[in-house]
């Protein structure tokens, strides 16, 4: 039984209680949330709170013009993909072009054909569908279905900015596979490959759900670890590392994988640490365990007292990668 | 004795919704035509203290939903309104000129109005 609260919200930004009343009853059995907006800036201040699947807005209202609405959606990122289907009595192709020019997906005249409404709203919802699917995409690496660095990026970000704000314990783990290279130089790539799958999937069955788990690039993935204090990371890190010293691999039973983990955890205060500088700090600790015999994990406060030199930028800089394999 | 227009349609018949029939309109469509006398009321205000914006506000709200509940010949009337008040009160800003303009519509849609039942037809 599908349940209703997980419908697509449609956001419907009209004046005229009228039609709030007539699409409420109109549209009940499409499965969607109909959400109410009497005029446009509770429409734009809702849009943006929650941005919904699709907006039906009306272009003729005392307060703002609906076009005005329309530009505000589309310059803003949080609602600029947002499929818009625009609703006017006015049917002039002016208008209409106007509207599509500005960004709207659609245009229906009032009074409403309500079977070309339904078509309609539901041909935006799948759009709405496609540009999520899209963006997902976008941040999904492609061989082991893990976050990608983008998201990666982007995630530790939000979660250093978040650590920031509100002081609480957040740790990093960059994990990499010893030896990957003689994987691939003695069974091949598609061993390789299944190498980087099999981490993948070990990772996300031994993190726990508040875990973030992305592929960084090649051999090397990263663990974020919200609200987990150092010693309690590295209980994680260590049980992933053993995790991945069991399974035994179809393609070459005999020849065992292991990795190496850099970690670095605080325990709230960040002071002067960046998102970047974090990041070069779990490097080091990674490197470390690499020179110190590999298949072991290196754990350390996070030093926040140093004033690292990249910390113009929080996102993590380019040089951070140089990486022992 | 009902009277009858010159094109021999009866102007005192009821007029219905064309969605009375249908269960899920028939609350909305009560309540509609339960508001619809202080709508009138507001439309009379406006036209007789020559407020043409008003007057084109509510004809376009009026047009609008109209149809939605049925009364597409209504919606129409309306429409008509609100287009002639928008072109003349460009020309003359007081709006004095347009509403004399669509005085005779506004003065039907007023006794169309009057004859709008929720009720469906027999
Ligand atoms: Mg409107």
């Amino acid at each position: 039984m599908p349940n209703p609260s997980d419908n697509p919200r449609v956001l419907l930004i009209d004046d005229s209680i009228d039609v709030h009343r007539l699409l409420k009853v109109r549209l009940r059995h499409e499965q969607i949330r109909l959400v109410d907006a009497l005029n446009a800036r509770d429409g734009l201040e809702l849009a943006k709170k929650e941005p919904p699947a699709t907006i039906l807005l009306d272009l003729d209202m005392p307060d703002t013009d609906g076009f005005e609405v329309l530009r505000a959606l589309k310059e803003d990122s949080t609602t600029n993909s947002i499929p818009v289907i625009v609703l006017s009595a006015m049917s002039s192709s002016e208008d209409k072009v106007t509207a599509f020019d500005l960004g709207a997906t659609d245009y229906v005249t009032k009074p409403f054909d309500l079977a070309e409404l339904r078509a309609r709203l539901r041909a935006a919802l799948r759009l709405d569908q496609l540009l999520h699917l899209l963006a997902d995409r976008a941040n999904v690496d492609g061989l082991t279905g893990l976050g990608n660095r983008a998201h990666f990026n982007k995630r530790w970000a939000e979660k250093v900015a978040e650590c920031r704000r509100h002081p609480m314990p957040l740790a990093l783990a960059m994990c990499d596979v010893d030896h990957f290279k003689r994987v691939n130089d003695t069974y091949g790539h598609p061993a390789g490959d299944e190498v980087l799958q099999g981490v993948a999937k070990m990772l996300q069955s031994e993190c726990r759900e508040i875990d973030v788990a992305c592929r960084y690039g090649g051999e090397e993935f990263a663990l974020i670890m919200p609200a987990t204090s150092t010693p309690d990371a590295l209980v994680v890190a260590e049980r992933v590392r053993e995790a991945l010293m069991r399974v035994i691999w179809p393609r070459h039973p005999e020849h065992q994988i292991t990795m190496s983990i850099g970690l670095v955890g605080s325990s709230g205060g960040i002071g002067e640490a960046t998102a970047a500088n974090w990041l070069e700090q779990a490097d080091r600790n990674l490197y470390s365990a690499k020179r110190d015999g590999r298949n072991r994990v290196v754990s350390s406060e996070l030093d926040s007292s140093v004033r690292w030199t990249s910390r113009a930028s929080d996102a993590p800089s380019a040089d951070s990668q140089a990486k022992a394999a | 004795m009902p009277s009858q227009a010159r094109d021999g349609r009866n102007t005192d018949a009821a007029i219905h919704s064309t969605f009375a029939n249908d269960p899920d309109m028939r609350e909305l469509i009560e309540l509609f035509v339960s508001e619809l006398p202080g709508r009138i009321d507001e439309v009379r205000i406006a036209a007789s203290s020559q407020d043409a914006e008003s007057l084109r506000r509510l004809m376009h709200m009026l047009r609008g939903s109209c149809g939605g509940y049925g009364f597409a010949e209504l919606g129409r009337l309306a429409g008509r309104i609100e287009e002639a008040l928008g072109c003349c009160a460009i020309q003359t800003p007081d709006g004095e000129g347009a509403l004399d303009n669509v005085r005779a519509e506004v003065h039907s849609l007023i006794a169309l109005c009057a004859r709008v039942t929720a009720a469906a037809p027999d």
